[in-house]
């Protein structure tokens, strides 16, 4: 077998990239190292040398898709035009189509997975709070909302929305979980000053 | 068949913590069979009750925890 010597960095990134394809199409419970292995043509010394376990290298593929998700996010946010309640709108709405690694999400589900699952949660919170602080910075000059601290109140609200629908942690029933969604305007406007009615785009995303 | 838990160091358990120490400190490659069975105080005999080959404990260690 010919060895290819490899940067450490590009030999990193090459198996969390096979990684990440084996999780999606085999799921990560039935992704060995053997498979990884194989996609890669090196020595399973190697991968151990990298990440010395499975969980290690999903948490590295879990940063990565945290990093292409935030690129995707700038860039829908940059698409974005108006006022600053309607790029917010724009920029909920186009979000909310972006589809998510479902496989990855139902094995983030399992409860054995709890601990990764509120992982990501917290890593998209924390890379989607600028982008949302920079429309709320926005309209705190157009004079919409007041606050003096736009980062800590996008994290409050994307931590509460986001956690809070998230059916892996909380099985809600479709009249319970319609009922948490049905407050969360009135809760962001009070959050944000903002006028009576001015989210209820919010209620959209969810239908 | 189970392994002995009497016999020291001969659960599958332990044979696993021991080997994640020494793959984790020199590596996997450089980890022979025989430094696992004198870390471990046991025979091969042992080792095989409960793996078929240092790949496959490698394969159990990198994926338990």
């Amino acid at each position: 077998m010919v060895r290819t010597v490899k940067e450490p960095a590009e030999r990193r990134s090459e198996i969390i990239d096979a990684a990440c394809r084996l999780f999606l199409e085999k799921g990560y419970d039935n992704t060995t190292m053997t498979d990884v292995m194989k996609r890669l043509q090196i020595a399973k010394g190697t991968i151990y040398h990298y990440f010395d376990s499975k969980q290690e290298l999903l948490f590295a593929v879990i940063d990565r898709m945290t990093e292409e998700q935030l690129a995707i996010q700038q860039n829908l946010l940059e698409k974005t035009a108006g006022t600053a309640l309607e790029r917010f709108e724009q920029f909920v709405i186009a979000g909310s189509r972006q589809s998510d690694h479902e496989t990855i999400v139902e094995h983030l589900h399992k409860p054995a997975n709890a601990g990764m699952h509120m992982h990501m949660l917290a890593r998209h919170i924390t890379i989607q709070a600028p982008l949302y602080a920079e429309l709320i910075e926005q309209g705190c000059r157009e004079g919409i909302f007041t606050t003096d601290s736009p980062r800590e109140q996008a994290e409050f609200f994307l931590a509460g929305i986001q956690f809070l629908t998230d059916m892996g942690i909380y099985p809600w029933s479709e009249a319970q979980l319609q009922r948490r969604i049905a407050a969360f305007p009135q809760m962001v406007e009070r959050l944000l000053g903002a006028s009576p009615g001015s989210f209820n785009f919010l209620l959209k995303v969810f239908s | 068949m189970q392994p002995l838990q009497d016999v020291p160091g001969g659960g599958r358990h332990e044979i696993v913590q021991t080997a994640r120490l020494l793959f984790n400190t020199r590596g996997f490659d450089q980890t022979t069979l025989e430094d696992l069975l004198r870390a471990l105080n046991i025979g091969e005999g042992v080792f095989l009750e409960n793996f078929n080959s240092m790949d496959q404990l490698l394969e159990v260690v990198w994926s338990e925890r």
